[in-house]
Formats: C-alpha cells, sequence, structure tokens
C-alpha cells in the first residue's frame, strides 16, 4: 500500500516558472525516502503541496488512501506532519512542553491524556530533562527534537524532515539522524520523508530521488545511484565515505592481482 | 541588549510564584489602587503608604526579587526627582505645610516630591513582583481569564491572548537577531554609536529594515508550521495548561483585600466624615512641619 500517490502534478507560483513539470510518484508505506535537490529544485514546494499548504494547478494527490481536496485537509494534515529546517520558528509553546502539547491543544485531545503522550515523547527524543525549558535556552539540535517529538506526538503516519538538519552543528546533526534510525526501528509502520542537502544522510535511506527542473531525474536506492558515476558526476554530487570507501574498492579489487581470496585481500591493501 | 534582566521572570520556587496568575492579576491591582487613596492630612497618607510599602518590600524578600536590579532602575529616577524638587520649590502649595524657618520655601517640596517618588517605587515594586514571579505564558493565560467573558460580544480573547504569548515567545529570538544584524552592519561599516541624530537614524535605518524582512519571514514559516500541527483560531482547543487556586491564593488574597479595604475604609472617613490625623492621635499635638 502506498503512503504517497502523485499522479501528474503541476505547480508554479507565478506564470512564467513552471516549479514542478508533471510529476508522478509513489511512495511505498513505511520507507525512507530521500529528497535530494539543489536549492530552488522545488522540494519545499512539494511537501507544501502535500499537506494542502499551496494548491497544485493541475494533478492528484493522494494521503493514505485519500484524495487532497478542500474538504479532506484536515483529514490530510491528521496524516503527515512536517518538521522544518529553522529550529526557532516553529518553536511554538513557550517551553518544551507547552510546544509537544500544541498540535494535541488543536486536536482537542483531553488534559490527562496530553499529559501522557507530550511525556512519552519528550523522553523518546531524549528531552525530558528539558521539559520546563524555554526556547532561547536550548541549542538547535535541542528545539529541532522538540519539534520532531511535537510532530511525532500527533501520532502521524507520515514524517516529513524538510532540511531539519541543515542549520544544526556536526553534533545534532547526528543526534537527529540516530534519531531518525531509531525511529525506523521502533516505529515500522511509519513513512518518513527527508529532504536534505547532506549526503551521508540520504546514503541511510531507502530510496533517493532526486528533483531537477521540476522533474524527477532519478529515483533509485542509494546504492545504484551513488555508484552511477555518470550520475554523481553531473550532478556534482559530494559522495559519502561510506561511498568514496566502497567506489576505491571496487577499483582496487578489480584490478588487484590473485586468484585465491587471501591473495586479493593481501593485494588490495598491500598500496 | 541581551542584558536586560530587570523584571524578567526568575525561576525560582517561593510562594509568590506559586499563587494563581488571575490572583496575581487582581492583587496587584488592588494594591496599585490602594497606593492612590487620597488623605486629608499629608502626615496620614506618608504613614499608610509606608506600610503598604513596608508590605511590598515583605513580599519582595519572599518572592526572591533582586532588590540590587529595582535599586538601580530607582536610580535613574533622579533626574525626575530633582525637577519635581525645582518646580515645588517654586511653586508651594502654601495651604497645608509650614515654611521652612528663614528661607522662602515651604516643607510641601519634600512632601509632594517624596510622596510622589514614593508612589512610582511602589508602583515599580508591584510590577516587578509581578513579571519576576509570574511566567509571561501565565500572565497572558491570566488576562484570556479575564478577557473570555468578552468572547459574548465576539471579541477576539483567545486570538489576542495567541497573538500575545507569541510575541513573548519571539522576544529573545528577535533580540539575538537584533544583535546579529548590529554585527553584520557594524563590519559593513554602518556606525550605530557615533554621530548626529541624521547619522544614528541612518543607521537605525539599517537595522530596522533586515529585522522586519526577518520577522516576517519567521511569521510566514511560523504560521505554516502551526498550520501542520492543526491549529485553526476558530475551532475550539484543549487546555495543556490549567490555572490552579491553591490555599495559598485564598491567603494572599485576605492579606491584600485585608489592606486595601482597611485604607480604602480609612479613606472614605477622611475624605466624608472626620479628618484623620494619626500623628495626633498618637502624639495629641500637631508634627513639627
Ligand atoms: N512564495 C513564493 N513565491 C514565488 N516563488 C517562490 C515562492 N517560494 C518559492 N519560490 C520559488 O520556487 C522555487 C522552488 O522553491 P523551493 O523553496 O521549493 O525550493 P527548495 O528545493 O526547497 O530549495 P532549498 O533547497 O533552497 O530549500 C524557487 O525558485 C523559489 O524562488
Ligand atoms: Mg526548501
Amino acid at each position: 500500500m502506498n503512503a504517497i500517490e502523485i499522479r501528474n502534478l503541476n505547480f508554479s507560483y507565478t506564470s512564467d516558472k513552471k516549479i514542478l513539470k508533471n510529476l508522478s510518484l509513489d511512495i511505498k508505506r513505511g520507507s525512507f525516502v530521500s529528497l535530494l535537490g539543489n536549492n530552488g529544485s522545488g522540494k519545499t514546494t512539494l511537501t507544501k503541496l502535500l499537506v494542502g499548504l499551496l494548491s497544485p494547478d493541475s494533478g492528484e494527490i493522494s494521503v493514505e488512501g485519500v484524495l487532497l481536496e478542500k474538504k479532506t485537509i484536515n483529514e490530510i494534515r491528521k496524516n503527515v506532519v512536517i518538521v522544518f529546517q529553522n529550529p526557532d520558528n516553529q518553536f511554538i509553546g513557550a517551553t518544551v512542553e507547552d510546544d509537544i502539547a500544541f498540535g494535541l491543544e488543536n486536536r482537542q485531545i483531553p488534559r490527562d491524556e496530553m499529559l501522557k503522550i507530550v511525556s512519552k515523547y519528550a523522553s523518546l527524543v531524549d528531552m525530558s530533562d528539558f521539559i520546563n525549558r524555554e526556547p532561547s535556552s536550548l541549542s538547535g539540535g535541542q528545539k529541532q527534537r522538540v519539534a520532531i517529538a511535537g510532530a511525532l506526538a500527533l501520532s502521524p503516519k507520515i514524517l516529513i524532515l524538510d532540511e531539519s538538519t541543515a542549520m544544526l552543528d556536526p553534533k545534532g546533526k547526528s543526534e537527529i539522524i540516530s534519531l531518525i534510525q531509531d525511529l525506523r526501528k521502533n516505529m515500522p509502520e511509519l513513512t518518513i520523508i527527508s529532504i536534505t542537502h547532506d549526503m551521508e544522510e540520504a546514503a541511510l535511506s531507502d530510496r533517493i530521488l532526486y528533483l531537477k527542473n521540476g522533474e524527477i531525474v532519478a529515483d533509485d536506492s542509494p546504492d545504484n545511484l551513488f555508484l552511477n558515476e555518470k550520475f554523481v558526476e553531473e550532478n556534482h554530487i559530494k559522495l559519502p565515505f561510506i561511498y568514496l570507501l566502497k567506489k576505491e574498492l571496487n577499483k582496487q579489487l578489480l584490478s588487484s592481482s590473485g586468484n585465491t581470496i587471501e591473495e586479493v585481500i593481501k593485494n588490495v591493501f598491500k598500496n | 541588549m541581551n542584558n536586560i534582566t530587570f523584571g524578567r521572570y526568575t525561576t525560582e520556587n517561593t510562594v509568590v510564584h506559586k499563587l494563581d496568575p488571575r490572583n496575581k492579576i487582581v492583587l496587584m491591582i488592588l494594591l496599585m489602587i490602594t497606593i492612590f487613596l487620597p488623605f486629608q492630612v499629608w502626615s496620614t497618607t506618608l504613614i499608610l503608604t509606608g506600610l503598604v510599602l513596608a508590605f511590598l518590600i515583605v513580599v519582595m524578600f519572599l518572592s526572591k526579587v533582586n532588590f540590587l536590579d529595582l535599586f538601580r532602575s530607582i536610580k535613574g529616577m533622579w533626574f525626575l526627582i530633582l525637577f519635581l524638587m525645582v518646580i515645588y520649590f517654586f511653586i508651594p502649595d502654601k495651604s497645608y505645610t509650614l515654611p521652612i524657618p528663614g528661607t522662602p520655601f515651604y516643607y510641601d517640596a519634600f512632601y509632594r516630591c517624596g510622596y510622589i517618588v514614593l508612589r512610582l517605587i511602589m508602583l515599580l515594586s508591584i510590577t516587578t513582583i509581578l513579571t519576576t514571579t509570574t511566567k509571561p505564558m501565565d500572565l497572558t493565560y491570566g488576562l484570556e481569564f479575564y478577557m473570555s467573558p468578552l468572547k459574548v460580544i465576539h471579541f477576539p480573547s483567545h486570538e489576542i491572548a495567541m497573538t500575545l504569548s507569541i510575541a513573548l515567545r519571539f522576544i529573545p529570538t528577535l533580540l539575538d537577531e537584533t544583535n546579529r544584524i548590529i554585527k553584520a552592519q557594524s563590519s559593513r561599516g554602518v556606525d550605530f554609536e557615533h554621530g548626529g541624530i541624521f547619522k544614528k537614524f541612518k543607521a537605525i535605518i539599517s537595522l530596522i529594515i533586515p529585522l522586519f524582512v526577518s520577522a516576517i519571514e519567521r511569521s510566514e514559516e511560523l504560521s505554516n508550521a502551526m498550520e501542520v500541527r492543526g491549529y485553526n483560531p476558530k475551532s475550539k482547543r484543549s487546555r495543556y495548561r490549567m490555572l490552579k487556586f491553591h490555599w495559598c491564593d485564598l491567603f494572599a488574597f485576605l492579606i491584600v483585600g485585608a489592606i486595601f479595604g482597611g485604607i480604602l475604609t480609612l479613606s472614605i472617613y477622611d475624605q466624608n466624615i472626620i479628618q484623620i490625623n494619626i500623628i495626633y492621635a498618637i502624639f495629641g499635638k500637631m508634627p513639627l512641619f
């Protein structure tokens, strides 16, 4: 079953420039998909279309089997949450707990239930000790974890991370990445779409989509995409360390002499 | 610009911190009215206001208000004191105090000036107690509570409270931003500290415009984030924060209520029946001046 189905989607802000051109796409439920593309390629626009913050010029979007229309927007927003790039601009509550509770308040969850959900998700993102803190006393990574907690507290089926690690330092970044890894283990039903410029991050996903000039020009597993030299060259992709290693090893393996395993290994690691 | 500590909420755990913000708002208003109640005899006014001041000082101790900060902000009023002194010295109200022997001046200047300064200090103390012991957000909840009856006439009390709370939440963020822009513009050669009014004005413009642009961008992103999480100003929401009225709220209300009620009664008595002169009542004679 697909979490997201997009058919012939067209969108433009102004009449002179098409941002998305006849885009069609299926995303499997429970998969972890990375969406790559240069600045201005329309990634954020696509996510805004998915939750009805923008409406398409033409084409259809279905989320969890529900067709996106004016009257289904609220239903769809119950299933999809977005964590945005700037941790400051999505921290709505006065404190960590208020912020996690914000979406729950909107859904009119009773208070005693809210208390349980808030403490559950605060501990899930490892922010239990900071529950009373105000955003100005938190690091970017912590704020972003709160944003993720606030999103997950709504028990969505689809989590979209729009460059959620872009403004974080390496430590904050790796915290978020390991949080995503945990989510994948503990919530196998959750579909995660991650928009990123970080190839190390993309390498961890099941599937990579590459958006260019309003079209998806590549749709493949990280293995196939990163080892496709022509594509990597054309799009100036900075290979993740692990793929640099794989590529190098491949080269060495193919060019190394020897017929037994021991001989090959010996030759590869000699130089 | 980041070191505005005066009047900021402190994370202490005192009785005053624990009071219900709705209660604190009412108590604050009662105390403010109290210090402006009129009496005919000035020494009576002074004594009664002094009593309220003593009470405020006790409360400030209880709520661990930083007295140093308070003194610092009072120190800034010296110009006002000087100004009042000069005015009152030369335009004295001769009706109720005696002249200072050997001078053309009246004691009245000291009295009126002292009284105004005292009132200002007390107003400052009252608001300081409120803001250092109450989270801004709780204050908004308190205000929303009092505004909510107005919903009947379609007054947007919830929207106002939400707007206020978001504004409060973004003050530190925008202060950070301001500092960043000041640094960025300074490094481009904008001088914020020297030069005449016109130059300063130009420098400020180079700060305000980027600040506005970024604030508008932020608000756009914020409204997206709120919408995605299901916020709709028109629909009902449940509440995570609960305001609770404790026994200590009742206690505080009784104390402040007694002070307010007592002084109000005295004032009405003083104005309408017979003038109250505490000094005369105790010592049997008029004060020296
Ligand atoms: N509100 C808007 N009005 C007009 N044009 C817009 C608007 N928002 C974005 N655009 C344009 O649409 C294009 C796609 O923007 P979008 O934000 O979707 O890109 P993106 O892939 O998310 O880029 P980035 O990696 O920088 O986040 C850009 O050329 C941008 O200038
Ligand atoms: Mg973007």
